[in-house]
C-alpha cells in the first residue's frame, strides 16, 4: 500500500492517507473498501474545495442527508451511493419540500372532508330534514313497516338489477370509481348510517363479483384447469359467505353496560364458583383460587369449588388449607364438561360462575354480571371478555404484544358484542356465569362435541333462554405458551365447532330466531377457514407452474371486479372493526392456523364422532429461542411450491404466449402475497425465550415500603406477577441484593402489608419476591394487584386505530424479517447458501436513495 | 388564613410531631407558616433545633409580664415558630389563673397576628390533658385534627372522651403488619365520618429526625412520612378553606 501510494504522491499526504486506511479498517470496513475509499480521496482534495461554506454545511449534516453511508466504516460502492442519493436528493425532495404539492393536496382533501359533514349537517338541520325526521317519528309502527317492506323490494329489485347487469370494463370501472367515490366521501362522517351505508356498497360490490365469477368465469379448457377452478371458486365464495356474514353479525355492537344490584342484599342469588382443573400445576391454579376467594359478594352466597379430574392429593390439600371445597370423580369421561355436569350434581347455587383454572377473577366479577340475572328471568348466560396477560406465540415470537391487537381482541371487542345485539352471543368456557335452573333444563352441558361451551349456549338458546355479554374485562388468564399448544388449542376449537355444525346445525331445528342461527352458523364456519385458506396459497402457483387456466377472463376484467371487491371489504370492516383488527395480520394468525385446522375440520365434517378433548398446556417455560421445523414443514412445502410458481413466471412472461402477460402479472403479484405472508407465519415458528416462571403484569401503582429497621419509603410498583414485583425506590431507601423487608400495598382504603426478599437491582429499580404468605395474605395480594378492579381497564385502549396502509407496510417488513431470522435456523449448507442471497439482496438495497429525517429544529 | 389546631387523644400520640411535620410540610410547598406551641411539655421547639436551654417562649413572656410576640423564633425564611416556654408547676397555675380571666387571649392574639398578614397557615400544637391551655387553641382554631394511634385503648377513648365539634380524626403510628390496627383503620373508616383519608405511618424516620432536632421533611426528605406529611398539607390547602375572612 504505503510503496503504491508513496509513488505517485508526496510523502506526507500519503501518511495521511495510510492513517485514513488503518482508521477505516480499524472500524471494520474491508481491505477493498478502505482502499477505494483511500483511492479517492486525493481526488477529492484535487478537484472539490472541502473547505468552501456549502461543503461545509453538507458535511456537517452527512449523517441527515446520506443515512445509508457510513463515514468512518466505508463498504464497497459508496461512490455510487452518494451519486444515487444525491439525485434522489435533488429531485425528488427538493420537488417535495418546493412545490408543497403533497400539503396541498392534504390540505384539498381535508376541505372536502369538511365540506361534506357540513353538508351532511346542514341538511339534517334544514326544514327539509327536519320534516322528515319529524314524519318519521310520528308515524306509527304500521306504516312504518309497510313503508319499509316497498323500501326493501325497491331496493332488493334494484339490487338485483346492478348486480346482475352485465357491463363492459369501461362502464364496469366507471361503475365501480363511482362507488369507491361514494365510499371515500361518507366514510368519516360519524354515525351507524355511515357503517351500514359502508357495508351495503361493499355488498354490492361483492356480490357483483361473486356474481361475475359464477357467470362469466367458470368455463375451463381442460380437467386441470377445472379442478383447480372450482376449488378456488368454492373458496372465494366460503370468503364471501364470511364477509357478508361477518358484516351482519358485528354491524351493530350492543355495548351492554352492567345492571345494578339491588339495595337488599338477602335478595342476591346464591353463587357456585367452578374452577375445573385436570393437570395444571398448583402454581397455576392458586393465583384464581385466591383471587376466586377474594370476590365481593356475601359469603354465606359464595361457595367456591375446585373440580380437579386428576384426582391429585396435593390439589385436595390446597383445597383444604386455602378452605374452598373440593370435587373429583373417578372417571374422566366427557372431560371438561363432564367434570362441571359432575359438580352441578353435588352443588346448590343458584347461579353457577366458571373459571379457567388459570383465570384471575377481579373482585368485582359477581357485582358487575350478576345484575343482568335478576333484571331477565330468561337470561341464562353472561359472558365476559377473556384477557390474556401474557403474549401468546404469535405476539411473542413477532414481537407485536400490546402494541397490536390479537386475535381474540377482535373477537371480544366487535363479535360477541356484536352478536349481544341479536341475542346470540356464547358462553365461553371461563369468565362466565349459568343459571343453574337453565342449565339442568338442558340435562347440565354438552357433552356431544369438544367444544362444550358454545354447543350448550346453543341448547340453552333453543330454549328460549336469552344470553348477555358484557365488555368490561373482568377476569385475565395466561395465553398458551407454545406454538404448538396453541395450535392443539385452535384444533380443539375448530373440530368442536365443526361436531356442532354437523351434530346440531344452529341453521336447522327448532327454537333459534333468524338472527341467531346467522351468528351461530358464522362462528362456525369460522373455523372451516382452514381448507379455503390452503387453495387460496396453491392456487396461483398451479396457475403458473401447472398452466392452469382457473378464471375464464381477460385479465383487465380480473382487476375490474376483484380489486373493488376487495377495497371495499378492507374499508368497511376497517370501520367496523377498527382497533380491535390491524389489516394482515390476521391473514398470519389464519395462514399459520389453516393446514392444521383443515384436516380435522374436514374429518369432524364427515365423522362427527370422532376426536376427544385435549387440554391446553399453560404457564410453561421455553429456555431457548428454537424453530419448531416440525410445526412449520407444512408452511416450508406451501413457501417451495409458492417459490416455484414465482420462478415460472419469469419463464411464462419471457416465452410464453403476449396474450396471458397481464394474467401472469397478477399471478404473480399474488404470489409475492403468498410468499410474504408465510414468511409471518414462519416467524410465528421459531420460539422466542420465555423464561420467567410467571408472567409480569406491566401496572404502575403507589405503594410504601418498610425496612425492617423501621424506615419507611415511598416506592412505585412497576410490574408484577404472582409471586414477586418489580419495584421502583428512591435512593435513599437503599435495599441491596437479600435484604427483607415489608411491602404496604393499598386496595381502596385498606391496606396489607407484605414480607418481600430483594432479587434483584439495577439502579433504583429492584426485583423483589414475596416471601412465604399465608393463605389470607396470598388472597390480600391478589386482590392488590391482579384482581383490582381496574387492572384490566386500559384493555384494548392501548391498540391505535388501524391505518390498513401503514398496517400493510408494518406486516410487510416483519414478514421479510421473519425469513431473516428463520435463514439463521437452517442446516449448515443451507444456511451458506440463504445468508449468500440475503447478503446479495442487502448489498443491492443499500444502493437505494433512503429519506432523509426532518430537520431538527 | 387557616388556622388548624392539633390535638392528641392522649398524651404521646404525636400531636407535636404532627404539628412539625405538617408545618414543615406546608412550608415545603410554599406557603408561609406559623407555629405555635400551646403544650406545656414545651417540647415543639426541639424539632426545630432549639437549644435545650433556651426557656423563652410566649408562657414564660406572659408570666413575666412581657411582650409575647417577641419570643417567636425564626426557623427558616416562611417557617417561625413559638414555643411555649420553660415554666415551673407555680408559674403554671398563675399562667391558668391568667387564662382564666382572658377567656379571649388567644383568640385575640390570633386576630392580631391575622392583621399583620404575614402567614398564610398556622398550626398550634394543642395539649392533650390541659384543659384550659387546651381549650383556648381549640376555640381559636377553626380546623381541628384529633390525633389517633391504632390502638384499642384510643377506640376507648372516642366512646368516652367527649372530642371537640367539627374535629377530624387523623390516624399516626399506623403499622400495617398488625391485623389488630388494619381491623382498627377499617372500623374507623368505615363508623366515623370524620375520619381523615390521609395517615401517617410508624416510620422510624420521624423518632430519628426529632432526635437529631429537625423536621423530617428536612432531615430525611425521601422517607414515607415526609411524603405523607405533604400528602397530608395538599390534602388541608384542597379541602381547608379560609373560614376566618
Amino acid at each position: 500500500m504505503s510503496v503504491l501510494l508513496r509513488t505517485f504522491i508526496p510523502t506526507d499526504k500519503s501518511i495521511i492517507l495510510e492513517l485514513y486506511y488503518q482508521f477505516y479498517r480499524s472500524k471494520g470496513a474491508s481491505r477493498i473498501a478502505a482502499f477505494a475509499t483511500c483511492a479517492c480521496i486525493p481526488w477529492f482534495w484535487i478537484f472539490c474545495t472541502l473547505e468552501s461554506p456549502s461543503f461545509l454545511k453538507i458535511r456537517e449534516q452527512q449523517n441527515r442527508f446520506y443515512p445509508n453511508v457510513d463515514l468512518d466504516k466505508p463498504k464497497v460502492g459508496d461512490f455510487l451511493r452518494y451519486i444515487f442519493q444525491s439525485i434522489w436528493l435533488f429531485f425528488i425532495i427538493q420537488n417535495k419540500s418546493d412545490s408543497k404539492l403533497g400539503h396541498n393536496m392534504s390540505r384539498k382533501i381535508q376541505s372536502y372532508y369538511s365540506w361534506i359533514r357540513k353538508t351532511h349537517n346542514h341538511f339534517i338541520q334544514s326544514p327539509k330534514g327536519k320534516l322528515i325526521t319529524k314524519t318519521m317519528l310520528r308515524m306509527n309502527d304500521r306504516t312504518h313497516n309497510i313503508m319499509v317492506l316497498i323500501l326493501l323490494v325497491i331496493a332488493a329489485l334494484l339490487l338485483v338489477l346492478i348486480i346482475t347487469q352485465p357491463f363492459t370494463p369501461m362502464a364496469q370501472f366507471i361503475f365501480m370509481l363511482l362507488l369507491w367515490c361514494i365510499a371515500m366521501s361518507i366514510r368519516l362522517l360519524p354515525g351507524r348510517g355511515t357503517i351500514i351505508s359502508l357495508v351495503v356498497l361493499s355488498w354490492i360490490v361483492s356480490c357483483r363479483y361473486l356474481w361475475w365469477r359464477y357467470h362469466y368465469t367458470l368455463i375451463f379448457p381442460d380437467n386441470v384447469s377445472m379442478v383447480f377452478g372450482i376449488l378456488l371458486i368454492i373458496a372465494e365464495t366460503y370468503i364471501w359467505l364470511v364477509l357478508m356474514l361477518g358484516f351482519f353479525q358485528s354491524l351493530w355492537p350492543l355495548h351492554r353496560k352492567p345492571a345494578a344490584l339491588p339495595d337488599d342484599v338477602s335478595t342476591w342469588p346464591t353463587v357456585d364458583i367452578m374452577i375445573p382443573t385436570y393437570n395444571e400445576d398448583i402454581s397455576v391454579l392458586a393465583p384464581g383460587v385466591y383471587a376466586a376467594m377474594g370476590i365481593d359478594w356475601p359469603q354465606e352466597k359464595l361457595n367456591i369449588y375446585i373440580l380437579d379430574d386428576g384426582r391429585r392429593p396435593f390439589i385436595r390439600e390446597f383445597a383444604r388449607e386455602a378452605g374452598v371445597h373440593y370435587i373429583t370423580r373417578d372417571t374422566n369421561e366427557h372431560a371438561k364438561a363432564g367434570n362441571i355436569n359432575h359438580a352441578l350434581k353435588l352443588t346448590q347455587g343458584e347461579l353457577v360462575a366458571i373459571f379457567d383454572c388459570d383465570h384471575i377473577a377481579t373482585h368485582a366479577f359477581l357485582q358487575l354480571t350478576i345484575g343482568w340475572f335478576l333484571k331477565d328471568k330468561k337470561l341464562a348466560i353472561v359472558q365476559t371478555p377473556h384477557h390474556f396477560y401474557s403474549p401468546d406465540p404469535f405476539e411473542r415470537n413477532l414481537g407485536s404484544f400490546i402494541s397490536t391487537p390479537n386475535e381474540s381482541a377482535l373477537f371480544y371487542g366487535v363479535v360477541q358484542d356484536g352478536n349481544d345485539t341479536w341475542d346470540a352471543s356464547y358462553f365461553c368456557g371461563s369468565a362466565g356465569v349459568l343459571r343453574r335452573t337453565a342449565l339442568e333444563s338442558i340435562g347440565g352441558f354438552a357433552t356431544e362435541s369438544v367444544t362444550e361451551d358454545a354447543h350448550t349456549s346453543l341448547k340453552l338458546q333453543r330454549r328460549g333462554f336469552t344470553s348477555a355479554y358484557i365488555r368490561v374485562p373482568m377476569a385475565a388468564g395466561l395465553a398458551t405458551e407454545s406454538l404448538s399448544s396453541h395450535i392443539g388449542q385452535r384444533i380443539r376449537w375448530a373440530r368442536g365447532m365443526t361436531q356442532i355444525f354437523r351434530l346440531d346445525n344452529p341453521l336447522l331445528g327448532k327454537g333459534l330466531k333468524l338472527p341467531q342461527r346467522l351468528c351461530y352458523f358464522n362462528a362456525m364456519l369460522h373455523f372451516l377457514s382452514g381448507v379455503p385458506r390452503l387453495i387460496f396459497l396453491t392456487i396461483p402457483a398451479a396457475f403458473l407452474v401447472l398452466h392452469a387456466n382457473i378464471i375464464y377472463a381477460p385479465a383487465i376484467m380480473v382487476i375490474l371486479y376483484a380489486f373493488p371487491h376487495i377495497s371495499h371489504a378492507v374499508l368497511a370492516n376497517n370501520l367496523i372493526q377498527g382497533k380491535y383488527r390491524h389489516f394482515l395480520w390476521n391473514e398470519i394468525y389464519e395462514t399459520v392456523m389453516a393446514w392444521y385446522i383443515a384436516v380435522p375440520t374436514t374429518v369432524a365434517l364427515i365423522a362427527p364422532h370422532k376426536g376427544t378433548f385435549n387440554v391446553t398446556a399453560k404457564g410453561g417455560l421455553i429456555y431457548e429461542s428454537y424453530a419448531d421445523w416440525v410445526t412449520a414443514y407444512p408452511y416450508i412445502i406451501l413457501l417451495l411450491m409458492n417459490l416455484c410458481g414465482f420462478a415460472t413466471a419469469f419463464w411464462r412472461i419471457a416465452y410464453g404466449p403476449s396474450n396471458e402477460v397481464g394474467a401472469v402479472i397478477i399471478t404473480t403479484c399474488w404470489v409475492v402475497y403468498n410468499i410474504a405472508i408465510l414468511g409471518g407465519a414462519l416467524g410465528v415458528d421459531i420460539e422466542a425465550r420465555q423464561i420467567r416462571v410467571s408472567p409480569r403484569v406491566a401496572f404502575s401503582m403507589p405503594a410504601s415500603l418498610i425496612r425492617d429497621d423501621g424506615y419507611a419509603f415511598p416506592c412505585t410498583i412497576t410490574d408484577y406477577s404472582d409471586r414477586g414485583l418489580g419495584i421502583q425506590t428512591n435512593t435513599e431507601s437503599n435495599l441491596n441484593i437479600k435484604d427483607s423487608f415489608s411491602l404496604i400495598l393499598k386496595y381502596n382504603t385498606e391496606e396489607y402489608l407484605f414480607p418481600c426478599e430483594v432479587m434483584r437491582k439495577v439502579g433504583n429499580d429492584i426485583g423483589v419476591r414475596l416471601k412465604e404468605l399465608t393463605v389470607e395474605q396470598r388472597v390480600q395480594f391478589i386482590r392488590c394487584t391482579f384482581a383490582r378492579a381496574d387492572t384490566w381497564a386500559m384493555w384494548q385502549s392501548q391498540y391505535k386505530e388501524d391505518k390498513p396502509m401503514q398496517s400493510f407496510r408494518e406486516v410487510m417488513i416483519m414478514n421479510f424479517k421473519s425469513y431473516l431470522k428463520i435463514v439463521s435456523y437452517t442446516p449448515k449448507f443451507l444456511r451458506f447458501v440463504l445468508m449468500g442471497f440475503t447478503y446479495i439482496i442487502m448489498f443491492v438495497v443499500s444502493f437505494a436513495p433512503q429519506n432523509i429525517a426532518t430537520e431538527k429544529q | 388564613m387557616p388556622v388548624i389546631a392539633i390535638q392528641g387523644i392522649n398524651e404521646g400520640a404525636g400531636a407535636t410531631s404532627v404539628s412539625a411535620g405538617l408545618g414543615y410540610a406546608l412550608f415545603q410547598l410554599g406557603v408561609s407558616v406559623l407555629l405555635i406551641d400551646l403544650s406545656p411539655t414545651n417540647m415543639l421547639r426541639l424539632h426545630f433545633n432549639t437549644p435545650y436551654k433556651h426557656h423563652d417562649g410566649w408562657a414564660r413572656s406572659v408570666v413575666d409580664d412581657e411582650s409575647w410576640e417577641k419570643a417567636a423564633l425564626r426557623y427558616t425564611d416562611g417557617l417561625d415558630y413559638l414555643p411555649f416556654g420553660s415554666i415551673n408547676e407555680k408559674e403554671l397555675a398563675l399562667l391558668h389563673n391568667h387564662l382564666h380571666d382572658t377567656p379571649k387571649f388567644w383568640e385575640k392574639n390570633l386576630a392580631h397576628i391575622q392583621t399583620t398578614r404575614r402567614y398564610n397557615w398556622i398550626v398550634i400544637n394543642t395539649p392533650a390533658s390541659d384543659k384550659i391551655l387546651a381549650g383556648q387553641g381549640l376555640k381559636s382554631a377553626a380546623n381541628i385534627f384529633i390525633i389517633l394511634n391504632p390502638q384499642t385503648s384510643c377506640h376507648v377513648r372516642l366512646q368516652q372522651q367527649k372530642l371537640p365539634d367539627n374535629c377530624r380524626l387523623l390516624l399516626n403510628k399506623f403499622y400495617p403488619l398488625s391485623e389488630l390496627q388494619r381491623d382498627l383503620h377499617k372500623l374507623w373508616h368505615e363508623t366515623k365520618q370524620n375520619f381523615m383519608q390521609p395517615l401517617i405511618h410508624y416510620d422510624e424516620a420521624i423518632a430519628e429526625s426529632f432526635a437529631m432536632k429537625q423536621p423530617v421533611g428536612e432531615y430525611r426528605p425521601s422517607s414515607l412520612a415526609n411524603e405523607e406529611f405533604i400528602t397530608l398539607a395538599n390534602w388541608c390547602m384542597v379541602n381547608i378553606r379560609d373560614t376566618q375572612k
